[in-house]
């Protein structure tokens, strides 16, 4: 698959040297976030480890092919997204596989991120509000939960998100305004 | 607006296109009047901080969990040519074929050697049931000659001795 984007949307000047000149660079630089994208999609750090491995090499051998028309990070996303399609077909002949499923230590997680500056009381709300949150991200769409996280974890522009989804505009905001809607109706159903 | 105040789809209209934590610039803004409202009215700008603040802790927790599930396995970029690694790729299944093909040709001789021999004791019975059946007509035959006629048996060798020989060996 040719790993070409031409974004007409977003004509962006690049400064030379080019970023794909140093592979070693762009790996330091972008790993940690084509990783995290791969393993809130897939749910499986061992496939996402992969992904994240195969995305860097084809990113290798397409830099050639780079037009420079959108960010190097977009397009990036884009092979990582492309890749995540293609294992998902894979995986439904691979029935022997087990998956290496990524879950979320939600009362750890909000422990560290509240590193001990609130109450007790405010600790188990911030938990039962997150875990609430992750229980709906995880109820959304595939599409619906690709976009929720294009644009609220990688924090992308929705012309972006159209671009590395091969979606229109419309269609992301319709599924944004969906995944928005579903967070608020459980967040307003537990009470919180 | 409903009541004076902003509906669902307003709501996220303007969550949709806040602006990033990293500042982006480009984003495209939600209708004035949106905004507008938002700036007089405390009860939706508390919703909105509510749910921005609600999204803000859930990227927290995504981009701390996936730090802490983050093994750092290495990223080992391909150093030789991409017709390098086509030919290794030909080489591999070529070589691959080759094993599969010299574990089974002694195989299959063996299975040819086992028909072959298979078919040479079949003719080698064929030819002694021949023989067998050979024998037996000769004995049915010299039996059923009369012994007068016994002498007509040797007419068979009359082309390998003497003409007179034979002749008087017959009148006798």
């Amino acid at each position: 698959m040719e790993e070409t984007l031409r974004c007409d949307a977003l004509p962006v000047t690049v400064s030379a040297p080019s970023e794909l000149d140093d592979m070693d660079q762009l790996v330091r630089v972008y790993r940690a976030r084509i990783f995290r994208y791969v393993l809130l999609s897939v749910r499986d750090r061992d496939l996402a480890e992969t992904v994240t491995q195969d995305c860097f090499v084809r990113a290798y051998r397409a830099r050639g092919r780079y037009r420079a028309e959108c960010s190097v990070s977009t397009w990036l996303i884009k092979i990582a997204t492309n890749l995540i399609r293609d294992h998902a077909r894979r995986r439904g002949f691979q029935f022997w596989r087990t998956a290496n499923v990524f879950s979320i230590d939600v009362p750890g997680i909000a422990d560290r991120l509240a590193s001990g500056q609130v109450s007790p009381e405010a600790g188990l709300v911030a938990q039962d509000r997150l875990r609430c949150v992750w229980r709906i991200v995880d109820s959304l769409s595939e599409n619906q939960k690709k976009v929720f996280l294009l644009r609220f974890v990688e924090e992308m522009e929705i012309s972006e998100i159209a671009e590395v989804t091969t979606m229109k505009v419309n269609t992301v905001k319709s599924h944004l305004h969906r995944a928005l809607a579903a967070v608020r109706a459980g967040m307003s159903e537990a009470r919180l | 607006m409903k009541q004076g105040h902003l509906s669902p789809w307003q709501m996220e209209e303007l969550i949709i296109h806040e602006p990033t934590a990293i500042g982006r610039s480009r984003a495209r803004k939600a209708s004035d009047d949106a905004r507008e409202h938002i700036e007089t009215c405390t009860l939706c700008a508390s919703n909105k901080e509510q749910l921005l603040k609600q999204l803000g802790l859930f990227r927290d927790s995504a981009v701390l969990a996936a730090s802490l599930a983050d093994r750092q396995v290495p990223i080992s970029l391909p150093t030789r040519s991409w017709a390098f690694w086509t030919l290794a790729s030909a080489a591999k299944w070529g070589l691959a074929f080759a094993l599969l093909l010299a574990a089974f040709v002694p195989i299959l001789l063996q299975q040819q050697h086992n028909v072959d021999q298979k078919a040479e004791h079949r003719v080698a019975d064929q030819i002694a049931r021949d023989n067998l059946l050979l024998e037996q007509v000769d004995e049915t035959i010299a039996g059923s000659v009369p012994q007068p006629l016994e002498s007509l048996n040797d007419l068979g060798s009359y082309e390998n001795s003497s003409t007179g020989e034979a002749a008087a060996q017959g009148s006798r």
